[in-house]
Formats: structure tokens, C-alpha cells, sequence
């Protein structure tokens, strides 16, 4: 009978829950669905083939992180600087509701908002990435897969490459400055350093006055607006509301504090998931 | 001569195997909630995924629904970060248009197409890691994602390789073997039938050798389906107190 | 109890003769019977003798709606000539992705087919039940609510309040007491349950 009411009418099957303050899935307004990490890199299994990655699994979201270096000529701009590219994949793979084809509206401005995040937090120090000025730099190409899509796929993705970076190793590079030709050494690695950590914590509006904390797909359709703040557990790295309904400014507030307690969940998360496999496609699924 | 670093001279391979031996095998049902069927596997250091939508609606305008039948769509997709160099084009690429076809051909022939008239069936592959036998790793992990969606198959589909150098038959090729340059067939069999349903062979070999290559490719099929068989039974062994079948 | 015998695809379960018939989950080939999916095995023995197999599984069975079975649609767009609508379950079973049907202006009573306003019967946004009537083109379904227990169950009015149907034609806002008209399903009666709202 739930599942009835749930296809036809989830307006009131979500209003009916949230009048006692929980939501469907038992969760409080304010709490995040259990998050599992698998991070690895180059030595330490998850994707092999990749200089740093990271597997999240956040309630029933999945999204995959692995981080390329490759070399490059930087940008006239920034000629000390190496750069990093990030991008989004949602695919067919993730929900039926992507189609197969170009990457859609959505995914691009997904990626966007994961650069803006690199780009504010500056979590990466660009200057670590650089070989010989002028001349060539590291490339970090860091793609982020969707694999099953339900809800605050932003976040997901912002722990991730997160998550990979901080455990990206690149093989030392060296340029000899009479022939110009380059050197890799891959016995010596040297690791990416990060200088803080950007978590972002995404709510959701529901009909005005009720803020839902990481949002499930259905919580993010039936929702009208939603609020994304990253931070980096000193300061308030960005800020983002794409439209949707209006919000007082205790409600503001109260995303802000919810983003800095995420901060601290997340970290420790990412210092205890150092170094594992695959493990969460290959173990048995914890009760959802 | 590469036949010298491939096989050693005690018979063994540069991962230590022996040439009869496949890599060692991981595998999952129902790794997601979206999809209506999904599964991971691994096989040595090749990790696949596949994810099965469907039968649902025939998406792509009118004209491409089948009265009698249902529609099998296939997109086989390799992540940017699964090969040692960073892949620009996920799919769309000749190689993968290529696979993509084989697996769909392959699956047309297994599901039974006959009841889901006016439907689509949608399979989804990603490799997240190729390390050799991609294709096999995508169809074992596709038969494996479609069982776990509940659609109807006239049997598994388990796929195998096979080379040959020095004199041997090998089974399993991992990267560094495939791109030596040897020959290399690739299978694709109903095991409890015995039908092949995909071949495919590259390079040159002397049709005396040909029966020990594909020899050697379909015990390596029978010994996929025998670690597949031992997933799925686990799998739904699981939530089969919850049914209360018959003991039959 | 013994613990279930699990089935997998391709397994055979019986040789096909006049008292077993393949049932759902199975396929026949070559005189015998073969499972195609993977799960328990069931036997049912009918009054005359025969026994019928056939292998369930505890996935949800993605069903495809089938001629002649009752659906759950929300129609989406009302035309003069036919209304438009998204088929969300078929009997009890819910639709992962919804499919597309339509119901035609003739198709809509059993009754003065002709004089039919369909602005009068369906308007967006109401569930309706049911029956379909063919495969009908690549676009859509083919529905008919031309039956007493079909047509609509749950509809809301202009000002947001859930519906309660008078008559066979008829509903009224509990908010406004306002009556708009629609094709309404008749329930049985020992279906009906009154909530306090």
C-alpha cells in the first residue's frame, strides 16, 4: 500500500513523514546516509592503472574517482603552474533517466562546480605540479564516474577527488636543460600534497521551510531548490543556491553549521579508508 | 622472440601460471540499487562492471520497437583511467562500436526476446581497470547482471581466451600476452549446451593447432561457468528462505 | 523443511510429456523442460492431473504490460480526441520506468460512446485504472476505462484538496464542496476504507 501511495502521490507520502520529523528511509532532517570509502593508488590496489583513486558509496550513490597525470605545456597565463581537469561522467549506466549520448546539462555543470571547488579551495598546491617552467607540467586528469545515481551526486564527487588526491603518487619527472628531453623515473613517487581538505554538504528545500541534508533522487525531484556549501573546516570555501525557493537567514545558517560537521565526519572517514581495495563491490551490501 | 618471455621453460607464465590455469576470479550480483540488474567481476587484474535496464519502453522514436521481439541495446564503455594511458574517448571509438556489437549480437541470441514484445532490454558495460580478456570479463559480468535482473536466458554465456606460443595452448591471455603479437581466440560458449555462440580469432595459426587453441578456450569457458554457477547460487541462496520454494 | 533446491538458466528440470507444462521462468526445447532464470523451483498440481513448473525469483518481475491487464496510469495530457497518460504499475507490480498509453475519446464509457467529453471524464495529473486493450502503436498503450470498475480513483481539485466521488460521473471538493466531473471507478464495497482526513 506504501509503495502505491509512494508511485502516486510522493508529495503526500513525504509530507506524512516529515510532520514527524524523520524521512522515509529513517533518517533525521540534518543526517547523511552511511558513507563507505575505498581509496587506493598506484601500489595500493582499488584502480591500478591510475595514478590516485577512490571509491565512494554514499547510501546507494556510487561514484568512481581516478586520477591521470599526464605531461603537458602549461598555460601561457600560468607558466609555473601545472593544472588540473576535472570531469563528471553520469551516464546511461547510472539511471534510466540519462540517455546515452553527449554528456547532458547536468553533468557539465557538475563538472563545473567540482573545478570551482578546486579552483577556491585551492587545495592543491599548482606549483607542485610543475617540471620546468615554461615548458611542461603535470596534468591531473581526474574523472569521476557515476555509477548509481540517487541523489547528491555534487557531493559524492567532491569527497572522492578528494579522497584520491590525497592518496595520488606521481613518479618523479626530470627535464635535462640542454637536450630537453625528459626523464621519468618510476621507482621514486612522490605524493600530492593537499593543503585542506573541501567537503561539501548539499540540502535540499522541501515546500519552503524543510531542509533535507543530503537528498535521495526522489528527495531531490520533489524538492524546490537546493543549497550546496563546501567548506574546508576553517572556512567556507564556496556557496551555491542555483535559484529554487527563497531562505531565511537562520536557514542559511543552519546549512553552514551542517557542512562543518560533515567536514569532520568526512575526514575521519578518509584517514581510516587509507589504502584498501575495491571492497564494497565485492562484499556482501550492508542492509540499505 | 617473445614466445621466450611469455612462457618459461618449466611451463610457466610471466604471472606464475600455468598455461591450463585462468586468472583468479572475484564476482558480485546486484552491486546496485538503480539498475534493475547489476554485477562486478574481476579476473586477475581486469575489473568490469555491468549494469541491465529493463524491459521498458523502446526509447529513439517509432520505427525501432520490434513487434515480436524485444530490443537489446548494448554500450560497452572503458573509464578513462583503466588503461595505462589516459583513454580521450570513453566510447564512440572504433574499438568499442566494435565490441559493443559483439555483445549485443552475442545476447540476442541467449535472452528470450520472444516475451518482451514492444520492449527494450538496455546492457550497460564499464571497465574500470583492462588488464587482457575484456571482452570475456564483459560478458561474463553481463550474463551475471542479466541473471540478477530476473530475465529470462536459455543458458549462462561464459566467454574464454586462448593463445598459443611455443607449442602451447594458453588460456586467460592478460594484457602483456594479447599485445605480444601471438594468436589469440576468443570464445563464447553456452556451457551446459555446448554451443558457441561468439568466435573470434586474430593473428596467424596453423589450422593443426587450431583444435588444441579452442580446446584449451572451452575448458576455460566450462571453468568460468563453474565460478559463475557458484556466485549465483550463493547469491540467491541467500534470499531463498525468503521465497520457500519446493525442494525439487 | 528441506532447504530449497536453487535453478539456474540453462539447467534442466524435467522431460516435457502430457501431464508437465513449462510455466513461468522456464522455456521448452528438445522435449525437455529448461529453467531460464535463477531461483526455486514450483510445482502445482491442477485439478486434472497436470503439473505445471516453473522457477521464481524474489526479484521484482519486470513485467511488461500484457493485453487484457488492469493498470495504474497518471494521465498526463487531455485532448478532445483521446488523453494521454504514463502507465505506473500493471496489477500490483510497480513500474520501474513508466510506459506511455493513451485512451481514446470511444474507448473512455461503455455507454453513448459519441457524446463523450473527455475534459469531462480525466484531467491531468489523475490516477486512473485501467485495462489495456492492445499493444497499439510504437508510441503508446492502448487503454480503455469502458467498464463500471475502471476509471478514476484518485484525482485532486482546482483548490488542492483530494477528490470524493458522488457518482459515476461526479466528484466533490471537501474543501469548497465544489463538484467537477469524472469517470469514476466504482470500488466494491469491501474495498472501500474510510481514512479521517
Amino acid at each position: 500500500m506504501a509503495d502505491e501511495v509512494r508511485t502516486a502521490q510522493p508529495k503526500e507520502f513525504y509530507r506524512k513523514y516529515l510532520e514527524q520529523g524523520v524521512r522515509p528511509d529513517n533518517r533525521e532532517l540534518g543526517e547523511f546516509r552511511p558513507t563507505v570509502l575505498d581509496i587506493g593508488s598506484k601500489n595500493g590496489s582499488c584502480i591500478s592503472t591510475a595514478e590516485g583513486s577512490a571509491l565512494i558509496r554514499l547510501g546507494n550513490t556510487i561514484v568512481i574517482c581516478g586520477i591521470k597525470g599526464e605531461l603537458a605545456e602549461p598555460k601561457t597565463e600560468t607558466p609555473t603552474e601545472g593544472y588540473l581537469v576535472p570531469n563528471v561522467e553520469l551516464s546511461a549506466v547510472c539511471s534510466p533517466q540519462f540517455r546515452p549520448g553527449p554528456p547532458s546539462e547536468q553533468a557539465q555543470v557538475l563538472s563545473q562546480f567540482v573545478a570551482n571547488v578546486l579552483k577556491n579551495s585551492q587545495c592543491v598546491e599548482l606549483e607542485d605540479l610543475c617540471i620546468a617552467p615554461g615548458k611542461m607540467v603535470w596534468v591531473l586528469y581526474a574523472d569521476l564516474i557515476c555509477l548509481d545515481y540517487d541523489g547528491n551526486v555534487a557531493d559524492a564527487c567532491v569527497l572522492a577527488l578528494t579522497a584520491a588526491l590525497s592518496n595520488t603518487s606521481l613518479p618523479v619527472v626530470r627535464v635535462d636543460e640542454e637536450t630537453g628531453k625528459t626523464e621519468t623515473d618510476f621507482k621514486e613517487e612522490k605524493k600530492i600534497q593537499l593543503t585542506c581538505t573541501p567537503i561539501s554538504a548539499t540540502s535540499a528545500i522541501f515546500e519552503d521551510n524543510v531542509l533535507l541534508v543530503d537528498p535521495t533522487r526522489q528527495e531531490e525531484e520533489l524538492s524546490t531548490g537546493l543549497v550546496t556549501v563546501v567548506t574546508d573546516g576553517k572556512n567556507i570555501c564556496s556557496l551555491e543556491k542555483p535559484g529554487g525557493s527563497p531562505l531565511k537567514d537562520q536557514q542559511m545558517r543552519l546549512c553552514i553549521e551542517r557542512a562543518f560537521q560533515r567536514h569532520t565526519e568526512a575526514c575521519n572517514l578518509i584517514t581510516q579508508s587509507q589504502g584498501s581495495t575495491l571492497s564494497t563491490l565485492t562484499s556482501p551490501l550492508v542492509d540499505r | 622472440m617473445a614466445g621466450v618471455e611469455l612462457l618459461s621453460d618449466q611451463g610457466f607464465r610471466i604471472d606464475g601460471r600455468r598455461p591450463h590455469e585462468l586468472r583468479k576470479i572475484e564476482c558480485r550480483l546486484g552491486v546496485f540499487r538503480q539498475a534493475d540488474g547489476s554485477a562486478y567481476i574481476e579476473q586477475g587484474n581486469t575489473k568490469v562492471l555491468a549494469a541491465v535496464y529493463g524491459p521498458h519502453e523502446v526509447r529513439g522514436g517509432r520505427g525501432k520497437a520490434l513487434h515480436d521481439k524485444v530490443v537489446v541495446n548494448c554500450q560497452y564503455s572503458m573509464a578513462t583511467f583503466s588503461t595505462g594511458e589516459r583513454k580521450r574517448r570513453p566510447r564512440g571509438d572504433r574499438k568499442s562500436q566494435e565490441m559493443t556489437m559483439h555483445l549485443q549480437q552475442t545476447f540476442d541470441a541467449t535472452i528470450l526476446t520472444t516475451l518482451y514484445p514492444r520492449s527494450q532490454i538496455d546492457i550497460f558495460v564499464e571497465v574500470l581497470q583492462a588488464d587482457g580478456g575484456n571482452y570475456c570479463a564483459s560478458v561474463n559480468a553481463a550474463t551475471l547482471a542479466l541473471i540478477d535482473a530476473g530475465i529470462p536466458l536459455k543458458d549462462y554465456v561464459c566467454a574464454s581466451s586462448a593463445g598459443f606460443v611455443r607449442d602451447t595452448a594458453l588460456v586467460d591471455m592478460n594484457h602483456l600476452e594479447e599485445s605480444s603479437g601471438g594468436t589469440e581466440l576468443i570464445i563464447a560458449t553456452l556451457p551446459k549446451s555446448q554451443q558457441i555462440v561468439f568466435l573470434e580469432m586474430n593473428s596467424r595459426l596453423h589450422e593443426d593447432n587450431l583444435s588444441a587453441v579452442m580446446d584449451r578456450a572451452v575448458a576455460g569457458c566450462t571453468d568460468v561457468y563453474n565460478v559463475l554457477d557458484t556466485a549465483v547460487r550463493d547469491h540467491v541462496g541467500e534470499t531463498a528462505a525468503a521465497i520457500g520454494g519446493d525442494a525439487a | 523443511m528441506a532447504a530449497p533446491m536453487v535453478k539456474v538458466p540453462g539447467q534442466r528440470l524435467a522431460r516435457k510429456d502430457e501431464t508437465t507444462k513449462p510455466g513461468t521462468g522456464t522455456y521448452e526445447q528438445n522435449g525437455f523442460i529448461y529453467s531460464s532464470l535463477a531461483g526455486c523451483v514450483q510445482k502445482e498440481t491442477s485439478s486434472d492431473g497436470s503439473v505445471q513448473i516453473s522457477v521464481i525469483t524474489d526479484v521484482q518481475q519486470t513485467v511488461v504490460p500484457s493485453v487484457e491487464a488492469i493498470v495504474t496510469a497518471r494521465i498526463t495530457n487531455v485532448t478532445p480526441r483521446f488523453c494521454k497518460c504514463s502507465i505506473l504499475t500493471v496489477g500490483k507490480i510497480p513500474l520501474k520506468e513508466p510506459f506511455r498509453g493513451m485512451i481514446r475519446k470511444e474507448d473512455v464509457r461503455a455507454t453513448e460512446k459519441d457524446k463523450v467529453e473527455t475534459y469531462k471524464c480525466f484531467r491531468p495529473g489523475d490516477i486512473v485504472v485501467a485495462r489495456v486493450l492492445s499493444l497499439g502503436d510504437s508510441q503508446s498503450y492502448l487503454l480503455t476505462t469502458a467498464e463500471n470498475e475502471l476509471g478514476v480513483v484518485i484525482a485532486t481539485s482546482e483548490a488542492g484538496a483530494s477528490l470524493v466521488p458522488i457518482s459515476w460521473c461526479k466528484m466533490q471538493c471537501p474543501r469548497t464542496l465544489a463538484e467537477e466531473f469524472r469517470k469514476v471507478a466504482r470500488v466494491q464495497q469491501e474495498f472501500l476504507q474510510y481514512t479521517d482526513t
